[in-house]
């Protein structure tokens, strides 16, 4: 039954990752990521993983994908604009990936351990005391780092989308004031 | 849980990453490619917890966290980047944006 359950989720997944990548417009796109986030989180229950199936739909689901949104639409761009059509870069494409995938089958077969039946996870696993005994004993000075990571990149969004407010005329802002 | 063997997990990591590859270069839209680089992060990410559950070891869980912290900014800055060549060229093809092709 419950393999049944993987299946499914792990095919769903896969459908709804090719209607991310080749829906035409980047909105479609978008509303399929979310689907494709809350199947991934479904996948991390599945595992026993439950901080990270929780992170996995604040984070993702609930930040990332809003951003996306929220840009496509105030950039607003007109139907022919998007659709430019499909780059013919197929040949380089399917080459890339086939590369990629016999790297991985010499892997697999290099390690028959990874066919066997995962082992049962142990009774702490996925919580969350397991999970930041682990991140604040041994990778403390990586998380002070990524929040310094995060800190830099706020301020680097905010200089990249400021616009100075010396390119407007200052007689349209009086205008717009008075309209107002 | 689910009673499955880690190669079917690396089985979906794969099929996942390959799309998203895939994707990010046929498409020429940049959001488009952004979101199809969020779908590999993704892929990462479903190979990193599989094998954190495969050794019962939380230090996969630790680097999702990292991953996911690089995969905000990157989406933050990107999407910045694309406002301002928006401003600039009026759309977001990346065929147009070569200033730096030289």
């Amino acid at each position: 039954m419950m393999d049944l359950a993987f299946y499914l989720v792990a095919g769903l997944m896969l459908l709804s990752a090719g209607l991310v990548a080749y829906r035409p417009k980047p909105l479609e796109s978008a509303l399929w990521l979310i689907l494709h986030f809350f199947l991934t989180s479904t996948l991390y229950v599945f595992l026993g993983a439950d901080f990270v199936a929780v992170v996995q739909l604040l984070v993702y689901a609930g930040a990332i994908v809003v951003l996306f949104t929220f840009v496509i639409l105030l950039l607003n761009l007109n139907p022919q604009e998007i659709s430019g059509g499909e780059s013919l870069r197929w040949t380089s494409t399917v080459l890339f990936l086939c590369a990629l995938g016999a790297v991985l089958f010499c892997l697999h077969i290099a390690s028959p351990s990874l066919l066997e039946k995962m082992p049962a996870a142990g009774p702490s696993f996925g919580s969350i005391e397991a999970f930041s005994r682990m991140m604040i004993q041994n990778y403390s000075w990586s998380f002070e780092i990524a929040g310094l990571l995060l800190l830099l990149a706020v301020v680097g969004v905010g200089l990249l989308a400021y616009r100075r407010p010396s390119h407007r005329k200052p007689k349209d802002l009086e205008n717009k004031r008075e309209a107002a | 849980m689910v009673d499955v063997s880690i190669a079917q997990l690396l089985f979906v990591s794969f099929g996942i990453f390959c799309i998203g590859a895939s994707g990010f270069l046929i498409r020429k839209n940049a959001i488009s490619l952004l979101i199809c680089l969020e779908l590999m992060l993704n892929a990462v990410n479903i190979a990193f917890i599989s094998f954190s559950r495969f050794h019962n070891n939380e230090s996969g869980a630790v680097l999702y966290f990292f991953v996911i912290t690089v995969a905000a900014c990157e989406t933050a800055v990107g999407l910045a980047i694309i406002l301002n060549l928006f401003r600039l060229k009026k759309n977001i093809r990346i065929q147009e944006a070569n200033a730096l092709r030289g």
